[in-house]
C-alpha cells in the first residue's frame, strides 16, 4: 500500500454519517449506498433526533460514539460544521467528507469566511477535509458509495471531479460501455485535498490505469501542470475543463467558486503535458473507452467497412475531418479477391461498403484482410443488429449467423465497433433488444469498444493515436 | 413536365415487380413483401418465370403476360437483363421503371457505363422515365410502398431525397424513433434520368411535403440545381448533407453513385447562399429535422439552460455558448420573483439553472423554466432531463414520477408560451446487461410521451444547441 496521504483515508475502520435521517432525503442517502455496496466496517449514524436508522443505532453526536471513527460523511447545514469537526477531532477522525455545501460557491462573504474557519479549524487538528459542496467518494472495493445503483464492482478507471452529478453521469455512461472504477472522487470547492492532490494520488496508485478528471478551476497551476507530465508518461489523463465560456466561467463561480481561466492557455498547457482534452462528458466516456479496450494506436491509417453506399462516403469524410488517413484500397487486397474470383474486386474500396458485396455480407474476408495488412494502423467497423422480423425463435442462432458474418473476436489491430441503434424513441422490440445487448456483449468481452457514431468512434481514435505518439 | 411524371410515381394503381422471388433473402421477394405489408391497395405483379405464385399473389413469366395495365416496375433483374424487360415495359406502356438493379457507372468499369447509358437511350425512345438505377426507389406509407422492413405505416410532413439507399432507410428508421414521419422518400442512386433537382423541385411544390431533406453526392447539373434549390428554399426550409467532401471521400462517392463531389466549401457557401441548410452528417440531419418539426420559429439567441447538476450546467453553458447561442445572466425581475416568494438561494441560482441546488427550497426547475418562459429576456429554452442522474438519485417510483412531472412541466410551458422548448435525453443504451433494466424502459417511455406532445428531444446538450443555432440562422436570414 502506498503512502500518499489520500491513501490513508481510503480504508477507514468505521464511517459515520453526520445529519442521517430516514426521511428518504440525502441524509439516508448516505447511509443507505454503503449498506447496498456491503461496506464492512461500522456505520454509525448521527443525529440528536433519532435513535436508530435503518436499523442502525443512532448517536446524538460524533464524539459520543463507542467505537473508533476514521471517516466522517457531514449533510448537516453548513452553520453546525465548525462545532462538528471540533468533535471529530477529539475523536481522532482522519477525514471529514462535506457534503454540506452554501459556503464560498454562494458568492456570499460572510459564507466563505466560514469556509475559512473551518479549513482552520481542520488543519490545527489533523483532520483533512474532503469538498465541502460535493458527492464524495465511489471506492467499490472498499463498498464505499454516495449512491444507490452504483456498480459493485471494481475496474482500472479513476475518476477525480470537481462536480458530483458530473460522476453520477459518468459512471453511469462508462458502466454501459462495460468500464468499471478503482475509485471515482467527487471535490467540490477543494477547501482543503485539491485536484493535485487527487491526480498525485492516481497517478501512483497501482488499481488504476487511466485517468479522468472534471475540473472547473485549478489551485495550484504550477503543480498541477508538472503533475499532469509525469503522469501521462505513464497513463492517461483525460479531462473536461468545464468554464470555457464566459457563461460557462459564471456558473463555475457559483458552482464551486472556482475561478476559470483563458480557455486558450489552458488547452496549450493540457496539450503539452501530453494529456488528453475531452469536450464535454460524453467525449469523456468515449475517450476512455479507448483506451480501456484498444491497444495502441501506431498511426493514422483507417480501414472502413461495413457501412452501405451514403454511409460509407460520410465516413470516409468524417474520418478525415478528424483527422484520420482513409487509404486507398492496397492492391494485395484486389489481387486476392480478384483470385478468390470475387465480383467486385475491382469496385469495392476503402471504406468497403458492404451493401455492394450483397451475396456475402462480410465481402469475403474483407475485415480480416484489412487485418492483415500493413498499411492499415487501425480499423472501424458499422454494424447493427441482425436482419430480424419477429417470430424468429432461434435468437440463439440469429446471434451465432450474425457474429460468424463479421468474425470479428479474433481481430489483432485495434478495432472499434461504430454500433447503430434502433430503437431510441419508442418501444423497442423486446426480442430484438436482448439479441442486440447479447451482440454488443459478446463484443465488449473481445475487447472491442463500441460507439454510437462514426463521428465519435473517429475523433477518438484520433485523440489516442495523439496521445501514443507525443508518449514515444 | 416531369413533376406530373413523379406525382403518378407516388400513386401508382398499379406495380410490377420484375425479378420478383420466393427467397426471403433476394430484394425481389423484399420489395413484394413490402406492398403487401404497406398495404399497397393496387394491383400487384410480381414477374418470374420460375415461380407461378410469389408470397401468395399470381406470379407471371413476363410482363407481357400481365393482364392489365402497369404503372409502374421495379426492376430486380441483373444489369445484364434491363434491355430486354424495357422493351417489354414499352409494349406495356409502363410510365415509370425504377431500376434497384446496379452495376453500372458505380463499378467504375467501361462496359458497364456504356451499357447505362444504352439503357438511358433506350428509355428515351420509348418514353420511359428512370429513378436510379442503383437505388432502392420509394418510401411512400400513404401510398403503400416501401423500401424497408420496419418503417413506420403513417405519413407525416418530410420529404426525403437521397442519393443513397441504405443510408435513406437507416435514416427513416432512425428518425421515426424521434416522432418524425415522412410523406415521401426517394432514393434515386446514380440519377441516370431523373436527377436531383427533378426530386427537388417536385418536392417543392408538393403541397404534403412541409420539409426537405437531401444526401447528395454530386449534382448533374449545378446552375439548375442551385436556381432550384433557391426556389424550394423560399418555399420551406431544405437540409442537406452532403457526401464526399475530403478525398477519401470522393473517391467513395465515385464508386458508390459514380459522382463527382466538389470543393465542400464552396458547396456549403451555395448552399447557405441559397438559404437552404448544410449538415454534417444523418445525425445533424436528424437533429434539425426535429426541430423544424416540432418547434416553433428560433427568433433569437438568448437562452434559458436547465443544465442539470453543478458540472453538467457549467458545460451546458460552454457548449452553448461556443456554438453562439447567448445564456444570459439570470434577470433580476426573476431574482426578485424568487426572492419575494421567500426563496432563499434567490441571488445564487443563475441560468443554466443547477439543480442540484435547488432541492428543498420550494421550487423546482420546471418553476424556473416557467418564470423564463414568461421573461421577455429569453427567446428559447433548452431543459435537461437528467435521467441518467435522476436513476442514480432515486428509486423506481421516484424516478418514475420525476420523469412523468417534468414531462407535465414541459408540456404546460409548450402550451402557455410561444418559445421553443428542447429537451435532452442522454444516451441510455450503449452498453451491456442494462436493457433488461426497468430505467431502460422508463427512458423510452419519456421519449415516446415528449413526441406525443409534441416536444423534440437530443441526446446531447451540445447537439440541441446546434440545432437551435441552426434555425436561429434560418430563420434571421429570412426576415
Amino acid at each position: 500500500m502506498s503512502t500518499h496521504p489520500l491513501e490513508e483515508i481510503l480504508h477507514p475502520r468505521a464511517i459515520a454519517v453526520v445529519g442521517a435521517s430516514d426521511s428518504g432525503g440525502r441524509g439516508s442517502g448516505f447511509v443507505s449506498p454503503l449498506v447496498e455496496l456491503g461496506y464492512k466496517g461500522d456505520i454509525y449514524p448521527v443525529n440528536p433526533k433519532y435513535s436508530e436508522i435503518m436499523a442502525l443505532k443512532a448517536y446524538p453526536r460524533v464524539r459520543d460514539i463507542p467505537g473508533v471513527v476514521d471517516y466522517v460523511i457531514s449533510s448537516i447545514p453548513a452553520p453546525q460544521v465548525p462545532t462538528m469537526i471540533d468533535d471529530c477531532v477529539e475523536k481522532g477522525v482522519k477525514a471529514v467528507h462535506l457534503f454540506t455545501a452554501r459556503f464560498s460557491e454562494t458568492g456570499r462573504k460572510d459564507a466563505a469566511e466560514l469556509e475559512q474557519d473551518i479549513l482552520r479549524r481542520a488543519k490545527s487538528g489533523g483532520v483533512r477535509l474532503i469538498g465541502p459542496n460535493c458527492m464524495g467518494l465511489y471506492y467499490p472495493r472498499e463498498g464505499i458509495s454516495f449512491s444507490n445503483g452504483m456498480p459493485k464492482e471494481s475496474g482500472p478507471v479513476g475518476l477525480a471531479s470537481q462536480s458530483g452529478q458530473a460522476v453520477h453521469e459518468i459512471v453511469d455512461l462508462a458502466a454501459q460501455r462495460g468500464l468499471r472504477f478503482s475509485k471515482a472522487i467527487s471535490y467540490g470547492n477543494a477547501l482543503d485535498f485539491n485536484e493535485c492532490d487527487y491526480l498525485e494520488y492516481f497517478a501512483q496508485d497501482d488499481d488504476t490505469r487511466i485517468i479522468m478528471m472534471y475540473i472547473e478551476g485549478v489551485r495550484d497551476g504550477s503543480r498541477f501542470f508538472d503533475l499532469l507530465r509525469s503522469t501521462t508518461s505513464t497513463k492517461p489523463v483525460i479531462i473536461v475543463k468545464g468554464g470555457r465560456s464566459r457563461s460557462g466561467t459564471r456558473a463555475t463561480a457559483s458552482h464551486t467558486a472556482s475561478l476559470a481561466g483563458s480557455m486558450e492557455v489552458w488547452e496549450t498547457m493540457v496539450n503539452q503535458t501530453g494529456a488528453v482534452s475531452a469536450e464535454d462528458l460524453e467525449e469523456l466516456v468515449d475517450l476512455a473507452t479507448g483506451f480501456y479496450y484498444l491497444p495502441p494506436i501506431k498511426g493514422p491509417r483507417v480501414g472502413v467497412a461495413g457501412g452501405s453506399g451514403g454511409s460509407s462516403v460520410l465516413a470516409a469524410d468524417i474520418c478525415e475531418e478528424a483527422g484520420l488517413d482513409v487509404v486507398p484500397l492496397p492492391v494485395e487486397i484486389r489481387e486476392k479477391l480478384k483470385a478468390n474470383g470475387s465480383p467486385i474486386w475491382d469496385w469495392i474500396g476503402n471504406p468497403a461498403d458492404f451493401s455492394i458485396g450483397y451475396d456475402d455480407f462480410n465481402v469475403g474476408g474483407m475485415i480480416q484482410m484489412m487485418d492483415e495488412h500493413e498499411n492499415f494502423d487501425l480499423l472501424i467497423l458499422f454494424m447493427s443488429g441482425p436482419w430480424f422480423r419477429g417470430g424468429d425463435k432461434n435468437t440463439k442462432k440469429l446471434i451465432e449467423e450474425h457474429m460468424k458474418r463479421f468474425n470479428v473476436e479474433e481481430i489483432k489491430k485495434p478495432l472499434l465497433v461504430v454500433f447503430q441503434e434502433r430503437g431510441r424513441g419508442s418501444k423497442p422490440d423486446p426480442v430484438m433488444q436482448k439479441i442486440v445487448n447479447e451482440i454488443k456483449k459478446r463484443l465488449m468481452d473481445a475487447n472491442i469498444p463500441l460507439y454510437s457514431d462514426i463521428g465519435r468512434a473517429a475523433r477518438t481514435a484520433n485523440k489516442l493515436i495523439d496521445y501514443y505518439q507525443k508518449r514515444k | 413536365m416531369s413533376v406530373d411524371v413523379l406525382e403518378e410515381v407516388f400513386s401508382p394503381k398499379s406495380v410490377a415487380v420484375v425479378g420478383a422471388s420466393g427467397n426471403p433473402a433476394t430484394w425481389g421477394y423484399s420489395y413484394t413483401a413490402h406492398l403487401l405489408d404497406y398495404g399497397f391497395r393496387g394491383k400487384i405483379y410480381p414477374v418470374n418465370p420460375r415461380y407461378s405464385e410469389i408470397l401468395g399473389i399470381k406470379s407471371y413469366p413476363s410482363l407481357l403476360d400481365v393482364p392489365g395495365s402497369v404503372d409502374y416496375v421495379i426492376s430486380c433483374v441483373p444489369a445484364g437483363e434491363v434491355l430486354n424487360m424495357l422493351s417489354a415495359c414499352s409494349q406495356r406502356n409502363v410510365k415509370v421503371v425504377h431500376l434497384y438493379t446496379a452495376r453500372f457507372s458505380e463499378t467504375g468499369r467501361q462496359e458497364a457505363a456504356e451499357l447505362e447509358q444504352q439503357i438511358l437511350k433506350q428509355a428515351r425512345e420509348y418514353g420511359i422515365r428512370l429513378i436510379g438505377p442503383n437505388c432502392m426507389g420509394i418510401y411512400c406509407p400513404r401510398a403503400g410502398l416501401s423500401f424497408g422492413y420496419d418503417l413506420p405505416k403513417e405519413s407525416g410532413s418530410v420529404g426525403m431525397v437521397s442519393q443513397t439507399g441504405g443510408g435513406a432507410s437507416g435514416f427513416v428508421h432512425m428518425a421515426s424513433f424521434r416522432g418524425i414521419r415522412f410523406s415521401k422518400v426517394v432514393s434515386y442512386g446514380n440519377a441516370l434520368d431523373f436527377n436531383e433537382s427533378d426530386y427537388l423541385d417536385y418536392f417543392a411544390g408538393d403541397s404534403e411535403t412541409k420539409i426537405i431533406l437531401m444526401y447528395v453526392e454530386g449534382v448533374k447539373d449545378g446552375k439548375r440545381f442551385f436556381d432550384t434549390l433557391r426556389k424550394a428554399a423560399s418555399a420551406k426550409p431544405v437540409i442537406i448533407t452532403k457526401g464526399g467532401r475530403g478525398k477519401s471521400g470522393t473517391r467513395v462517392a465515385a464508386s458508390h453513385t459514380a459522382s463527382l463531389a466538389g470543393f465542400i466549401k464552396t458547396w456549403e457557401a451555395l448552399v447557405v447562399q441559397a438559404g437552404a441548410i448544410p449538415v454534417r452528417n444523418f445525425d445533424e440531419m436528424a437533429d434539425i429535422a426535429v426541430s423544424f418539426y416540432f418547434l416553433p420559429p428560433v427568433l433569437g439567441s438568448r437562452v434559458g439552460v436547465v443544465g442539470g447538476g453543478g458540472g453538467p450546467s457549467v458545460l451546458s453553458a460552454d457548449e452553448c455558448e461556443e456554438i453562439g447561442l447567448d445564456v444570459i445572466p439570470l434577470p433580476q425581475e426573476i431574482r426578485q420573483e424568487l426572492k419575494g416568494k421567500g426563496i432563499q438561494i434567490w441571488d445564487w441560482v443563475g441560468n443554466p439553472i443547477d439543480v442540484s441546488i435547488i432541492g428543498g427550497f420550494g421550487f423546482t426547475d420546471i418553476d424556473m423554466l416557467q418564470m423564463m418562459a414568461a421573461n421577455d429576456n429569453f427567446d428559447l429554452l433548452i431543459a435537461n432531463v437528467n435521467e441518467g442522474v435522476i436513476v442514480t438519485l432515486s428509486r423506481q417510483e421516484g424516478m418514475t414520477a420525476r420523469l412523468q412531472s417534468a414531462v407535465d412541466g414541459y408540456m404546460n410551458i409548450k402550451k402557455q408560451s410561444s418559445k421553443p422548448l428542447l429537451t435532452i435525453v442522454g444516451e441510455k443504451s450503449l452498453g451491456r446487461g442494462d436493457l433488461g433494466h426497468w430505467s431502460t424502459e422508463l427512458v423510452s417511455e419519456t421519449r415516446t410521451r415528449l413526441i406525443e406532445v409534441g416536444i423534440p428531444f437530443y441526446p446531447t446538450i451540445g447537439r440541441a444547441a446546434n440545432a437551435a443555432k441552426k434555425l436561429l440562422d434560418y430563420y434571421t436570414r429570412r426576415r
